[in-house]
């Protein structure tokens, strides 16, 4: 054992984690640590991992609490000698905490963790509660202090006296950077700064990003709402002014903190932070249903065959429990490989048409869903894929997958027929370029040969992104796949 | 007309005036002040000491005139036809202890002085340690409009803000003119001022008494917050027109005149466009090496991570300026292609317009 200070770091598991949440330590502040130990799990948007130990020593620091969400890089606690004084301690979370802050700014991460917007304090136009502020705004008549006339038209928003800062710009009038260094030296809070690590209260990210009419952004920086917090209603996704004024209505009906004089419903709410996976859920959905545009196609398989099967396959093989929809996984698998049109990812300025069909099964787990994928399904056997699937979706609902087990895929299905769903609309999962919505099979009557008859009915939607995929690739699509699916035997072709 | 929000306070009276007579203004007042003080060129006074025709010009667009009456020969010299002569005579005297005020009819005619003023007066301060100053003033007339033809319309600003050692100024109204030419006259340094031939008559409030506006301040015709346009001399009423027009749709531009080009008050443009993240700069001088392609250099050096947009230029194509009207015209930056460069740069980038 060393007598360095080691940190532990918000790992970076895949291209897209950005930040994690810290789910629980397995030890607390002075437990000895051995190298391989598991420290502490890591929630992200898609995963619970656990971060281990590198090296051995005492757990001297937690930085990141248990509950809190931290961007990837960032110091979560210290493992040091018992020798290592506390101060040593102290400097290296300080240097360490700053080095992580900066490359904050630049990246433009998302936000920290975002309570939900009820939660927030009442509007004030400019955030500057601070008592050093207040100072910053007392001062005799500052029209004739020297000053850039963007430092004159903030220090007016900020409502800074410009007698109280000192000019080191041009000709030593006051700049722009003078009056933010003030403000921030008084613990103000920068206007449209992204980052603010001091107030506890709801934190947004960094708007500047935000696709907003001018008009929304600039009632939106006097009012000091967020673009972030706000709907996207405008043209061209935008947020336009009403979406800002909904915001800015909602927290001003709100009821203040102080006086418990409010007339609004009695009906109460629980605010809660909104998770990892949540927010990419959010971010996904809505990016495909905004810039892929979605049509149906609706078809009906009999299934009476394939149960058949299956249950020949079952009773033969002990070891076997296929599912209905491990024969869609391989009955879509083998209808992408006629009809490879459907099998492709568009990014929006390419498309990727893939040979196999590695075919993402969307499955429910708590506060969310995820996507993990079986692939080569084309080159696998129903059991195996049964047996892949089963695996998956177990691992999954424990937030234990891979990266690599769940971002990609080629085509989607989503199956709600166990809840008795009749029949749905999918929203496409990008960069794919189609889902599948399966419904129940159930027993419903049919017309054959002019006659009535009982069959087992199985209803199946297709969305797909018209962008790159036209209405007869998708109709040829969903006819070659109920031909697998009422007579199944033709899949071993 | 003019948001002065950045001038020092100037107490008492004004008057209207041109840009013409803010010139003629300070020229007289700072040669009443200082005896040192003369004005030389051709025909800045006129008539050829022909009986009944003194002071005839003023100068070919009569900014000097009333001058020679007053202060008389000595002191307002007709020069023949020889800018080399009238740049040399100008820096030697400057050298022993005079202010000249020398003029270049055409600023287009530069070139037969250039030695005098690049090489010569632009270097004496540094290479002598100080011990030499070069106090001149170079007035010329810059710009095309005036429909001149390519030896009488250019704009050669970029030129002179090239060489170090020179101070180059351009007033865009009579405020500025004034308050500027009595900074350039009480300045040690040679300072190159270009007045823009349609501008001689655009009037605004002139305070009467005297007044400096210091070099490398820029003024902000227009304040506002969703895009930044630099403009400079006859540029200005461009910006200023667009911007009204933005304005009345709920966009606001940040315009900024720096007034002088060098010294160039990069820290006021850095500043809005920190505000902004969109730049357009309107220049009328040639796009290559230019103050346009400076400025937008300048703030991608030292403020990318503003910008939320590529930054725009709107310039003059790189030919000589043409005679004929129509073609002058479509060579000309005005307000219709700023609006469509500005337009461009509000719609562009990640947030949109």
């Amino acid at each position: 054992m060393t007598n360095e200070i080691k940190p532990i770091n918000m790992p970076k598991w895949g291209m897209e984690m950005s930040e994690g949440d810290i789910n629980a330590w397995y030890f607390a502040i002075g437990d000895q640590v051995n190298a391989g130990d598991d420290l502490v799990d890591i929630e992200t948007s898609k995963i619970i991992n656990t971060v281990t130990a590198s090296d051995g020593g005492v757990l001297r620091a937690i930085i990141g609490a248990t509950g809190e969400t931290h961007l990837v890089g960032a110091l979560l606690g210290v493992i040091a000698s018992a020798e290592t004084s506390d101060a040593e301690i102290q400097a290296f979370i300080d240097s360490n905490s700053s080095a992580a802050a900066e490359p904050e700014a630049v990246a433009e991460v998302a936000a920290p963790v975002a309570a939900a917007i009820e939660t927030a304090p009442a509007p004030v136009a400019i955030p500057q509660a601070a008592n050093g502020l207040s100072k910053l705004a007392e001062g005799e008549d500052d029209s004739l202090v020297a000053a850039s006339p963007v430092a004159r038209r903030l220090a007016a928003e900020y409502g800074v006296n410009l007698n109280n800062i000192t000019g080191t710009g041009r000709h030593d009038r006051v700049s722009k950077w003078d009056l933010e260094a003030a403000v921030l030296a008084a613990g103000g809070r920068l206007i449209g700064n992204s980052i603010n690590k001091s107030n506890g209260a709801v934190q947004f990210g960094d708007d500047s990003n935000v696709k907003a009419t001018p008009v929304a952004r600039r009632i939106a920086t006097q009012l000091g709402i967020n673009l972030l917090e706000c709907r996207v209603s405008g043209d061209r996704g935008r947020v336009c002014k009403a979406d800002v004024e909904a915001v800015a209505a909602l927290k001003n009906k709100m009821p203040a903190q102080t006086d418990g004089s409010s007339t609004a419903s009695n009906s109460t709410f629980e605010s809660q932070p909104i998770s990892g996976m949540r927010k990419t859920i959010a971010a996904r959905l809505q990016a495909s249903k905004q810039t892929a545009p979605h049509f149906r196609v609706h078809i009906d398989a009999e299934i009476d065959a394939l149960l058949e099967v299956r249950k020949q396959i079952n009773n033969s093989n002990t070891n076997a429990k296929v599912s209905v929809n491990d024969f869609i996984v391989k009955a879509c698998a083998s209808a992408l490989m006629k009809v490879p049109a459907i099998n492709v990812q568009f990014d929006g300025e390419q498309l990727s048409y893939f040979s196999n069909a590695d075919i993402s099964v969307a499955v429910a787990i708590d506060d969310g869903l995820i996507t993990p994928i079986v692939t080569d399904a084309n080159h696998k056997g129903l059991v195996e894929i049964s047996n892949t699937t089963r695996d998956l979706a177990t691992r999954a609902k424990l937030g234990r997958l891979k990266p690599e087990e769940f971002q990609g895929g080629s085509f989607c299905i989503s199956n709600l027929g166990m809840y008795g769903i009749k029949q749905f609309d999918a929203i496409i999962n990008p960069p794919q370029g189609a889902i599948l919505a399966v419904g129940a099979g159930e027993q419903r009557p049919v017309v054959k040969d002019g006659q009535l008859a009982v069959a087992t009915v199985m209803s199946l939607t297709l969305s797909s992104d018209h962008r790159i995929i036209d209405g007869a690739v998708a109709a040829q699509f969903m006819s070659v796949l109920k031909g697998y699916l009422e007579q199944p035997a033709t899949m071993l072709g | 007309m003019t948001n002065h929000s950045n001038n020092p306070t100037v107490g008492g009276k004004t008057s209207m005036k041109t840009i013409r007579e803010a010139i003629n203004d300070a020229l007289r007042e700072e040669m009443r002040r200082d005896p040192t003080v003369i004005v030389l060129g051709e025909e800045v006074s006129g008539g050829a000491g022909c009986e009944g025709e003194d002071d005839a010009y003023g100068g070919v667009f009569g900014v000097t005139k009333g001058l020679m009456p007053e202060f008389g020969r000595e002191r307002v010299i007709d020069t023949p036809i020889s800018e080399a002569a009238i740049i040399g005579a100008a820096a030697g005297a400057a050298n022993n202890g005079l202010r000249p005020v020398a003029e270049l009819m055409f600023f287009d005619f530069i070139g037969v002085s250039f030695d005098q003023i690049y090489n010569q007066a632009a270097k004496f301060r540094y290479m002598f340690g100080g011990k030499s100053k070069t106090p001149m003033v170079i007035r010329g007339t810059v710009g095309g409009g005036w429909r001149a033809g390519a030896q009488h319309s250019s704009m050669l600003h970029s030129i002179v803000t090239h060489v170090a050692g020179l101070k180059v100024v351009m007033p865009a109204n009579a405020y500025d003119a004034k308050g500027l030419m009595v900074q350039a006259i009480r300045d040690d340094d040679p300072v190159i001022f270009l007045e823009h031939k349609v501008m001689y008559d655009i009037a605004c409030e002139v305070p009467d008494e005297q007044y400096c506006i210091p070099f490398g301040e820029a003024s902000f015709p227009r304040q506002g917050s969703d895009v930044t346009i630099v403009a400079i001399s006859n540029m200005v009423t461009h910006a200023i027109t667009v911007a009204d027009i933005l304005a009345k749709e709920g966009i606001s531009c940040d315009v900024i005149d720096p007034r002088t080009v060098s010294p160039l008050d990069h820290e006021a443009i850095l500043e809005s466009v920190e505000v902004t993240g969109r730049l357009v700069i309107i220049d009328e001088g040639n796009p290559r090496c230019g103050l346009a392609s400076d400025i937008a250099g300048i703030v991608a050096e030292h403020g990318f991570f503003s910008l939320k947009a590529p930054i725009r230029t709107v310039t003059a194509p790189h030919t000589p300026v043409p005679f004929a009207p129509e073609l002058e015209d479509a060579y000309l930056p005005n307000a219709d292609k700023l609006m469509v460069a500005v337009r461009e740069v509000l719609a562009a980038g990640p947030s949109g317009a």
